[in-house]
């Protein structure tokens, strides 16, 4: 753990279980001020889990967490500097906008002028001004969660923890309110911890993402990271799409692996992260995974490019995508009957359904991860 | 302070107010209860006072073949009404639970009135539509039909009525508040398949309201068992029911072990009784005759 | 829950509603004509003398005050103890949570007569004259449960996220409970405070064991008084404690109490 910036916040092999299920183990996190820090994954997963353990709703069983230097985790959720945003935004139904907001500053005692003048900013802060004496049930979604982030706000809290505050919302107002998030989040220079299960999201917001999956953390790195080298299949699989295809483990060696994918296909794929697996060679299967953007559609009869993986299949759906088409296309052989692949492309309309085609995939970019071998 | 294992409900030593409601009980329900068990086994003193002698000799008492005579008649007389309740109520919940969402809230309105008013009005109300001068009696003249004033405004059938009306919004609310949340797209589906309403009713929406049923059949049941105010009223007290015997033990013959004795023998058979309904609360369970 | 149009039941069925909605109310019709009405001479007419009757008659008005004074207190104390009840077994990690809520169905199950009975003899046990007192105690012992069901039907459907969003912006537990689970349960207590008001006015069996001598609330009156054959001055009275009844059930209505009744019958 570094020493040289205390300010930030250390999570310490959390554990939490609820009764015989084990919620949360081994969680071991350092979160950066400042950061927009996302955690993701699938329900049930545990991030709503860690989140309400950090704002202290909740206690864990085993663990500490630090911030800025003193442990917190025996603190009630009231002496914490954090505020949560929720995610049907608990606005209290019988307050107005205006003691909604401040709420959290009339317990605390701070005088009425300065309680009006903090509400009066954060409502423009967030584009809400005029609407302090509206009643919650009154207000748009939108509006409702830009309440519930101002509730947060005015309490000038030194972390925000935000549970998945847009799940609610439509496709559109979502993607406004994420660039809104991430602008405030820079603006005011908070360290904001946001739980979320779309990866798309995640990506966009986010400086450093920790997928987590059935209560541990899978993988802490930024989203570039996350998306060109996923740790383990699961971070594979989550983020981003990709193709799979399984096949039987020729040969290994230097960070290479060789697959073979029906009667007489090889295919190369670079190891990730891995230790040379074990297993025997012949034997093991074992998955590739390439993103559909990196796989080219030539014409049947074309000649692929040396070096590289190719697959032949047919052409099963195309679909248009606006800026670009999804090519989905079966090939057979390999441990399943049929195994359906998708390509990007921009020359979707020059393929039909029911048309066979060949790709070609680098094997640069065709990719095995560690923890594989099943 | 820390809370090792914090879940929903909230832990805080604020629960402890939880007592005060259970002190109350324990003073003013449990207490007097016991009371009764104990008082039962004791018996009636030479001048009208307690003489604690535990025996069970006044159980025994009760089971007397005259005291049973009276327990059957309470029995049926509930039974009935809770059987009538349902053949009518049923109707009437379903068809105010298929009416147009403002007719709803009227119907609700207007059975929520003979609910919630008292029931001395409501048998006042009776009584004077059989009165002597009443208009039933009247009528009855107009049309030149031989009666016996006496007769019409003291008998079985008011008696029955009275319980009816008394106890049907007990038996119609349970049932229209399931009816309410019921999916009625499955009626039609099931007339779509060519059933008959009659049939759908039996077949679809009957066996879906078995809790609500349940709760209704508790809720008229019970009361009924031990009802003696409205028998005696409009009856004209020459019936003996249970509630009678029960009372007349503790106002006028001074017997109150006995009275105590028979009011844990009335428990008893309705503990029994709910615990029988109770059966058909099930949610699988057992098999039912062919409709 | 669907608002579209659900298939009718045929009228023979669907008739019954109606119909049986006329059985009730006509006796209740009759009563009010009749109390209006007097007969002489072989013929009837209009006439306001019961009421006069009624109004004039200071045992009534002593009956009546007692009764509101019974039920005031009875509802109060009694909407007291059904907020704490409610909150302690649906909101709190109450131990004896199960025992309460026993409790609670124990009470709703009992016949009132053993119920009044239980009392009169747990009184005399303790040498306690009977008087309003008494009657208040058995009274709250009555509504209680009532009160219980109707607070911890709404405490049920609160979104505990409320609770966690005080805790976070600062409040300690009790503020939680004063700053906004009280004022979300605000409706529904008043609704509880309500119907236990209107059940212990309206209550005869408890009340006619447990109430001392010539102190008779309303409702006890009334059965005196019918115990010794009808009149229209007791026609008179009926229908001015009906009028009353349908506007305090209407003033339910208002505060969609009926809902939750209905509900929680259930």
């Amino acid at each position: 753990m570094q020493n040289s910036n205390l300010l930030n916040l250390e999570i310490r092999n959390i554990h939490k279980r609820y009764d015989s299920q084990t919620a949360l183990s081994n969680i071991d996190l350092v979160i950066r001020k400042g950061e927009f820090f996302s955690l993701l994954g699938p329900s049930g997963c545990g991030k709503s889990t860690l989140l309400r353990i950090l704002a202290g709703l909740e206690s864990a069983d085993e663990g500490e967490i630090w911030w800025n230097g003193r442990r917190i985790d025996q603190l009630p959720a009231r002496e914490r500097p954090f505020n949560m945003v929720f995610q049907k935004y608990a606005l209290f139904p019988h307050l107005s906008v205006f003691e909604n907001i401040a709420f959290g500053l009339r317990l605390k005692g701070v005088a009425t002028a300065e309680i009006r003048s903090r509400v009066d900013e954060v409502l423009t802060l967030m584009s809400l001004a005029g609407f302090s004496e509206r009643m919650p049930e009154t207000l748009s979604g939108g509006q409702q969660q830009r309440v519930a982030l101002a509730r947060a706000l005015a309490n000038r809290p030194e972390c925000v923890l935000l549970d998945e505050p847009l799940a609610a919302l439509d496709q559109k107002l979502r993607e406004h309110m994420q660039t809104e998030l991430r602008l405030l989040q820079r603006r005011l220079g908070l360290t904001f911890i946001f739980v979320t299960h779309d990866q798309e999201e995640a990506m966009l917001l986010s400086d450093r993402i920790a997928v987590m999956n059935a209560g541990r953390v899978e993988q802490v790195s930024t989203p570039r990271e996350l998306y060109e080298a996923p740790q383990s299949v699961f971070c594979a699989r989550f983020v981003g799409r990709r193709n799979e295809i399984l096949g039987t483990v020729q040969r290994r060696d230097a960070g290479w692996v060789d697959l073979s994918f029906g009667d007489r296909v090889i295919l190369r794929g670079r190891s990730v992260g891995a230790t040379p697996g074990s297993g025997v060679d012949g034997k093991t299967e074992t998955r590739f995974f390439v993103r559909p953007e990196r796989l080219r559609i030539l014409t049947a009869n074309a000649n692929p490019s040396e070096g590289w993986n190719t697959l032949v299949g047919e052409v099963v759906q195309v679909v248009f995508r606006g800026t670009y088409s999804e090519v989905v296309f079966a090939v057979t052989g390999g441990a399943n009957e049929s195994t359906l692949l998708r390509a990007f492309t921009d020359e979707g309309a020059t393929t039909t359904v029911g048309d066979q085609v060949r790709v070609e995939f680098s094997p640069q970019e065709t990719h095995v991860f560690s923890g594989v071998d099943e | 302070m820390s809370d090792t294992h914090k879940s929903r409900r909230v832990r805080s030593r604020i629960g402890r107010l939880g007592w005060v409601p259970i002190v109350w009980y324990a003073l003013f329900l449990l207490g007097p209860l016991f009371l009764v068990f104990a008082t039962s086994l004791a018996s009636r003193g030479i001048y009208g006072g307690l003489e604690w002698n535990l025996s069970g000799e006044n159980y025994l008492r009760s089971a007397d073949p005259l005291f049973s005579l009276i327990l059957w008649r309470s029995f049926l007389l509930a039974a009935v009404t809770a059987a009538f309740c349902f053949i009518i109520g049923f109707p009437m919940a379903l068809a105010m639970a298929t009416a147009s969402a403002t007719a709803r809230n009227v119907f609700v309105f207007a059975l929520a009135i003979p609910f919630l008013t008292n029931l001395m009005i409501r048998i006042c109300a009776v009584k004077s539509l059989v009165a002597y001068e009443g208009p039933v009696a009247h009528f009855l003249l107009a049309l030149g039909v031989e009666f016996d004033r006496f007769a019409l405004s003291q008998n079985l059938s008011l008696v029955l009525y009275g319980m009816i009306s008394s106890y049907l919004p007990f038996m119609v609310f349970p049932l229209y508040s399931a009816l309410e949340r019921f999916d009625f797209s499955l009626v039609e589906a099931a007339q779509d398949l060519g059933a008959s309403y009659i049939q759908v009713m039996n077949r679809v929406i009957l066996p879906s309201l078995r809790r609500a049923i349940v709760s209704g059949v508790l809720l008229v049941f019970i009361p009924a068992f031990g009802e003696f105010v409205i028998p005696d009223l409009l009856g004209g007290a020459k019936t003996m029911l249970i509630g009678n015997l029960i009372s007349e033990q503790f106002l006028k013959a001074r017997d109150w072990p006995f009275g105590s004795a028979l009011s844990i023998v009335l428990m008893l058979i309705l503990a029994g009784a709910i615990w029988w309904i109770r059966l058909f609360d099930r949610p699988m369970g057992r098999p039912r005759r062919p409709a | 829950m669907n608002e579209r149009h659900r298939p009718r039941p045929p009228r023979s069925i669907a008739v019954v509603l109606p119909l049986m909605l006329i059985a009730l109310y006509l006796p209740l019709a009759v009563m009010l004509i009749s109390s209006f009405t007097d007969i002489q001479d072989g013929g009837s007419y209009f006439t306001l003398r019961w009421y006069h009757e009624v109004f004039a008659d200071p045992a009534l008005w002593e009956a009546l005050s007692r009764s509101f004074l019974v039920a005031s207190g009875a509802a109060a104390m009694s909407t007291l103890l059904g907020l704490l009840g409610a909150l302690a077994i649906d909101k709190w990690s109450f131990r004896a949570r199960v025992v309460l809520r026993t409790l609670s169905w124990l009470s709703l199950m009992l016949p009132e007569l053993v119920l009044a009975l239980a009392l009169l003899s747990w009184f005399a046990l303790f040498g306690l004259t009977l008087s309003l007192w008494t009657v208040i105690a058995a009274h709250i012992t009555l509504t209680l449960p009532f009160v219980i069901l109707i607070i911890g039907a709404r405490l049920k459907g609160l979104d505990p996220a409320y609770d966690d969003a005080a805790r976070d912006l600062g409040a300690r537990e009790w503020q939680v409970l004063t700053r906004v689970t009280l004022p979300l349960l605000a409706p529904s207590i008043v609704t509880g405070f309500l119907l236990a008001f209107l059940i212990s006015f309206d209550d005869f069996l408890v009340t006619f064991y447990t109430n001392g001598v010539g102190s008779d609330t309303l409702p006890v009156r009334l059965y005196s008084m019918m115990k010794q054959g009808m009149s229209p001055k007791i026609q008179a009275l009926s229908s001015i404690m009906l009028i009353v009844s349908v506007v305090l059930i209407a003033l339910l209505a208002r505060l969609r109490g009926l809902k939750s009744l209905a509900d929680a019958e259930s």
